[in-house]
Parts: C-alpha cells; structure tokens; sequence
C-alpha cells in the first residue's frame, strides 16, 4: 500500500540508520553515566525527599 | 569553608497556592468525569444528546479536555507547586506568577467549557481550543515555566532530586509540543484552520496527540511518584540508578513513537515502522518506572494493608504498567488493525487515565491536604470506600469496553462464505455493543460516585482544619553549599545540579526524534502524487465543512478507508494521500463509532441525508445518532464565506480571484441546485439552510478520484 511514496522518498536508509545509531550511542553514553556514578551519592539523592524537615543538617554535614 | 559557619535562612513555604489548586482538581475532576458519564449514556441513549449545545460530538471534546487540563493539569500543578519548594528548600519564585498561573489557568478552562458546546473548535484531539485562548495557555505555561525556574535559581539544594528532571523536560516538551501543533491562520476570533493540510496535519497532530499522553499524562506523573510514594511509604525510591536510565530513555523513546497512531494510512510505510520499533522500545522505560515504583514498597507491603493511600498508589503504578504494555503491542500492526477505530483504544486510554492519573491525583490529594490543613483526614472509612469503589468502577468501564473493542474489530472484518461482509450495515455493529456500553457507563458513574465521596471528605477536612498559608522552614543558602564540593568531580553531578543544561538536554533529547519524523511530512508533500482530479472544496462545501466541523461528526465518524479487504468492500477505495492535500484541518478521526464517511459522496440521494440529519432512526432505525433538526432551521451564516476562501489560498488552496470574489453568489447558485433536488423529492427547505451546505459538503467527500 501506498508504495509510491515509499519508493519515492530518498534517502529512507538513511534515515533509518541515523535513528539507530543515536540511539545506540546515546544509550551508551547513558550507560557509561550510570556505572560512573557512586553509591554514596545515590544514596543520598534517593533520600531527598525524606530529608525535608531536617535541611539545615543535610547541607551542613556535606 | 567550614560548615560550623553556616548561617541558616528562614523561609516560608507557600501552601495556600497548594491548597488553591487542590480545590480546582477536585472540582474539575467531580465535573469532566460528569461530562464523561454523560457521553458514555449517549452512546446508548440519544435522547441524552439535549439541545445542539449538549450532542456527543461536542461534549466529547469538553469531556477530554476537561479530565486532562483540568483534572489532571491543575493535580500536576498541586504535586509540583508542593515538592518542588520542599525539594529545593525554596519558597515559589514569585507569588505574583503563582497567582497568575493559577487563576488564568482556571479562566481557559472556563474558556474551554463556554467555547466547546457552542462548537468552537479545531478539530485536532486534545487541542480543541481556538487560537485566543492557545495564545492565553502559550503565556501561563510561560508563566509557570519562569516560576518554577526562578524557584530553581534562588534553591537552597545543589542537586536536583529526579523529580523536578520530570518536571523540566514536562515544561519543555508541553512548550514545544503546543506551539508546533497550535499554527493556525485566525479568520475570526474565534475560527482558524490549521496551516497543515491532509497528510502533514494528521502527522503533526498525532506528534501532537501522542507526546501530550507522553509529556502531560505521564511524565509529570513519574516525577509525581518518585517524590510522593517515597515520603507516604517513608522509604527512599528503590533504585535512583533506575530512576535515572529510565528518565533520559522514556523522554527520547516516547517522541519517536507518535506515527503508531497512524497506521495503515497515507504516511510513508518507513515512519510507520520507525514509530512501530519506537514503541516497542518504550516498553523497558516505562516498566523501569513501574518497577522503580512498586518495589520502593519492598518490605512495606504490610503499609500498604493498612494504608489505603498507598493502595491508591499502587493500583494506580500497576495500570500504568498494565497501559505502557499494552500501548506498544497496540502499534503492532496486527492488532491495530482490530483495534484501531474500536472501543479497545477507548479502554487502553481510560486503564492510564482512571488508574494512572486519577488514583495517583486521590492518593496526592489524600497525603496532602490533611497535612497542609494540620489535621487528619475527616473520614478514613470515605476514603476506604473510595478505593474500593473507584477500582471496581475501572473495571466496570475497562472490561465491556476491551469485549465491545474487540467484538466490533472483529465483526467488521468478518465476511461470509461467499465473500460478501457479514455485516454489511455497520450499524449491525453498533447496536450488538449496546449493552457494553451501559455496563461502561454504569463504571464511570462508579468511578465518579467515588470522586464525589472524596470530594465531600476532603472538603470537611479543610473545613476542620486550618491551612498553614505560609510553612515556616530553615536551610543554608546554596552559596556556602556550593563551595565544598571539591570531591565531586563526576561529570554527571554537573547535569544533576544545573537546570539549564537539563532543559537544553531534554530539549534536544525530544527534538532529536521530533526532527526525524516531522522532516517525512515535508517529504512527503513532495511524494504524495498529485491527483489531478482532486480539486477544492466549492464556497458551499467549505462552509457544509464547517458544520460538520462545529458539530464534532469527527468524534464518532472516520474519514479514512484503510487499505483491509474488509473496508473496500464496505466503504469502497481506500483513501489516497493525494486526496486530502486541500483538508485544513484534516477529519480523519480516531473512532468510528459510526460508519467511515470518506466515501459518503453519491452514495444516498440529498433527500436521504435531510431525513436522516432530521431524524436518524427514520433512515437507520436503531440509530444512536442524534437527531440534528437545527440544522434544518438555522441559517447559513455567508458573512465570513469570502475570508475563508481567502484564507485557505494563503494556506496554499488554489482558490482564483474570482472564485474568491464571486464565493457567495457561487454558494447561493450551488444551494438552489441541492434545493431544486430536495423539491423534486417533496421536500420543502430555503436554500439559505445550514443543512444545505452540510448536504453539498458530504455529497462531494470522496468523489472527486472518480472524476474523469
């Protein structure tokens, strides 16, 4: 269906590979991030929102 | 610099905005979901379609609109307007812009349900309203947009916690999305078309449709999540690694994903399949989130026994896992071509919108407000009530809506053993998923049953408590924190505590997928061959156009044969790209509840279409439609005929001067003709009628490929 346009469209490959390949390496660049990150400083990110109450200590233990 | 010397700022938190917009959830909430059950009782009871003002084809969109910007936007505001000055130990930038957002968001709402009814609209799903009032949305999303950014710069914490990334790359990408999808020629104050026709509007549209689902539905929501299901269960998120990996995955996926709702139609088999593989992929982000959020509540699943705030919650996490499943497996194409037009997408949405959406809103609003009226919840038995009948009325709305989905699919495909449809009046169809569609309206009067009670505890709790306006709190200024981080020499800690460059990299994480697929619509008007038959719209058909446009026919009728056996043989040739090159906007519609109108040219004679506009069931008996005798009473209003061709041949129409000139007197000379046809048949109507032009409008539909 509607073949006419595809056949037509130039460049369609091209397309197709742009889109894979940002996609790929931007998950790689994603990935490297995540295994570079430490646990202490997830840790305290993942606390934020329990931490509130408390501010003045979290900033002044840093 | 040593901390011993760090001197702590008093500040307060501004509650009263918090509490402002949980009062308009609630009210607007209690009211789309109304207007929902109303609609829903439509669908099999006509006679609810009361005055022109209150038909299915115009209350749909007030419906949609008011359950996703009113409902869910102004939850959106509470959540944000409540974490995010506690997650950045900052009171609100400005009262003033919090104000202002609020009470002008609250006027395009009632802007919205004044200009609806009265069939004001632009046809594009999700984004009915005018250009006015889009240009008042533009300003207050820039309003909140400033204020939550200025909150950003005066924080008093480095990093930002995950959830304000969610809410940057909302702000960002509902900006973006709204501009690209709002680009219209005014030719009234209240009446515009769209500057894309045909092929290019239905892809910006969908561009559009999807990634507000995306950017308004979802992601404001997972940032909802990972700050509010941590502080009820009082337990941290279970992996902030997670919530990471999924955060930049799901906002570069999800844009990619928009052509799936564009299947089988005029858009280049390519860009149907890059957004089929794009869906697919979107699974693994969206269950990252859903994972993320249940199992925050490992070794708490006793809470959530007791605690029906988190039971709110985790129904709500498990529909959106259950939705973002189903979401990818309904772009296979396969099961698109059942699903697609059918009430199965009417219940995928609602699993996302009645659990995800609204569970998520009753349990914020639940934590909320009892704590920012400093008192406990007026009655825990409501809000158990609450729970238990708004989760049996998603089932009572989403199981006859999977069996009607499924059932109406399959039997417009069936055909018989000698190859004829075995079906073959659609409204065969139509009246075998009557009874589905009580049992769904009976859900939805549950669901909202439920809202109600919420409403009435939520309210006797405000009105026992007493709001705390103004939250005292204390934290050090973000200068003395900022200069000890000498350990912190990750590159990511560097994203983490700069906003700028989070919205510049959401931002080009969602232009990245926007430009590849927008880029194939320019593509394709160069591709799309032209049909050298096809002609435009006469001044008489542009203004049946219209009507059809003001009564909403798009709501339940379709204009796009798709290339199935089983659509030709019912509808006749499938739709071509080059057919639609003068449609501003284009009609092709989402759901047919009623037959495909694209081939409806010449099918009947002018006099069958003035019966059944008139009274459906004298043509169709059974019909649901309802009846439409205005249209046999009010005048055609020609004022604006001359500007409207004027306006499409700035958009590219080739209409010539004199078809300009002479528009009216064409308009009258075509009317006589559909009049003399009508009298010759006995029926006795002035050619100056609205039905006129709605009967010159249909009679044109899909005829012009046939023309020699």
């Amino acid at each position: 269906m509607f073949k006419q346009f595809i056949s037509k469209m130039p460049g369609a490959e091209n397309y197709l590979i742009f889109s894979l390949l940002t996609f790929f390496t931007f998950f790689v660049l994603v990935g490297l991030y995540l295994i570079w990150m430490d646990k202490n400083h997830l840790e305290k990110m993942a606390s934020m929102p329990l931490n509130q109450e408390n501010s003045q200590d979290k900033n002044s233990n840093q | 610099m040593s901390t011993n010397t760090t001197s702590l700022e008093q500040f307060y938190y501004d509650n009263k905005i918090v509490r402002n917009f949980s009062i308009a959830t609630i009210v607007w909430g209690v009211v789309g979901m109304l207007v929902g059950v109303i609609i829903a009782t439509q669908l099999f009871e006509p006679a609810a379609n009361l005055t022109q003002y209150g038909t299915f084809g115009r209350l749909r969109p007030l419906h949609t609109n008011a359950v996703i910007f009113a409902f869910v936007g102004n939850a959106i505001f509470t959540g944000v307007y409540y974490s995010i000055q506690r997650l950045l130990k900052a009171r609100m930038y400005s009262d003033f812009l919090s104000n202002f957002h609020f009470w002008a968001w609250q006027l395009i709402i009632v802007a919205a349900a004044i200009t609806l009814p009265l069939g004001m609209t632009t046809t594009h799903e999700y984004a009915e309203l005018e250009w006015p009032i889009d240009i008042a949305i533009t300003i207050v999303w820039l309003a909140f947009g400033i204020n939550m950014f200025g909150t950003i710069f005066k924080r008093r914490e480095r990093h930002l916690y995950v959830a304000i990334w969610f809410y940057i790359s909302t702000f960002i990408t509902v900006a973006v999305l709204h501009l690209a999808n709002s680009v219209e020629l005014p030719i009234s104050f209240f009446k515009s078309y769209y500057v894309y026709a045909g092929v290019q509007d239905a892809l910006v549209q969908w561009w559009y449709g999807h990634n507000a689902v995306a950017f308004f539905l979802t992601t404001p929501y997972l940032g909802l999540m990972y700050y509010y299901l941590p502080k009820m269960a009082n337990r941290p998120v279970y992996s902030y690694r997670l919530s990471i990996l999924h955060f930049w995955a799901l906002i570069f996926i999800y844009i990619w994903a928009g052509p799936h709702h564009l299947l089988y139609s005029s858009l280049p088999e390519w860009a149907q399949s890059l957004g089929v593989v794009f869906s697919i992929m979107l699974i693994a982000p969206s269950w990252g989130g859903m994972i993320n959020g249940l199992l925050t509540l490992r070794g708490a699943w006793d809470q959530v026994r007791e605690n029906t705030i988190l039971k709110f919650m985790v129904v709500g996490i498990t529909s959106y896992g259950m939705a973002t499943f189903e979401g990818p497996m309904l772009s296979l194409r396969n099961i698109n071509a059942i699903a697609h037009f059918t009430d199965w997408i009417v219940a995928h949405v609602h699993v996302g919108a009645l659990g995800w959406n609204g569970f998520l809103s009753f349990a914020i609003l639940y934590w909320l407000i009892p704590r920012i009226f400093q008192t406990a919840i007026y009655s825990e038995k409501l809000v158990k009530t609450h729970f238990w009948i708004g989760t049996i009325g998603i089932a009572f709305y989403v199981i006859p809506m999977y069996i009607s989905g499924f059932t109406q699919g399959m039997m417009w495909k069936q055909f018989t053993a000698e190859g004829t449809l075995q079906y073959g009046n659609f409204l065969d169809t139509t009246l075998q998923l009557l009874p589905m569609h009580m049992m769904r309206a009976l859900g939805g009067a549950l669901y909202l049953t439920g809202a109600i009670l919420m409403a009435y505890n939520l309210f006797k709790t405000m009105s026992k408590g007493s709001l705390l306006a103004d939250e005292k709190a204390e934290a050090a200024p973000l200068a003395i924190i900022e200069e000890k981080h000498e350990s912190d020499g990750h590159w990511h800690r560097w994203i983490e505590k700069r906003p700028i460059q989070l919205l510049v990299g959401s931002l080009i994480m969602i232009l990245v997928g926007s430009v590849i697929e927008i880029i194939p619509t320019f593509m394709v008007k160069s591709n799309v061959p032209t049909i050298e038959s096809v002609k435009p719209y006469t001044s008489l058909e542009l203004e049946g156009r219209d009507i059809y446009i003001r009564e909403g026919c798009v709501s339940c009728h379709s204009q796009l044969v798709r290339p199935f056996r089983s659509e030709t043989e019912r509808y006749g040739e499938f739709s071509k790209a080059g057919e639609f090159v003068y449609d501003h906007p284009f009609l092709w519609g989402s759901k047919r509840t009623g037959p495909d109108l694209h081939r409806e040219g010449g099918k009947y004679p002018d006099s069958w279409h003035y019966h059944h506009m008139r009274e459906p069931s004298s043509m169709s008996p059974g019909s649901i439609m309802p009846n439409y005798a205005w249209l046999l009473e009010q005048k055609l209003n020609t004022s604006q005929t001359q500007d409207k061709l004027e306006a499409m041949k700035k958009l590219g129409v080739p209409y010539s001067t004199q078809e300009i000139s002479d528009a009216v007197k064409d308009l009258k000379i075509q009317a006589k003709t559909i009049q003399a046809n009508l009298a010759s048949e006995k029926i006795k109507v002035s050619e100056d009628k609205e039905i006129i032009a709605l009967i010159a409008y249909l009679q044109r539909l899909g005829t012009d490929i046939s023309k020699k």
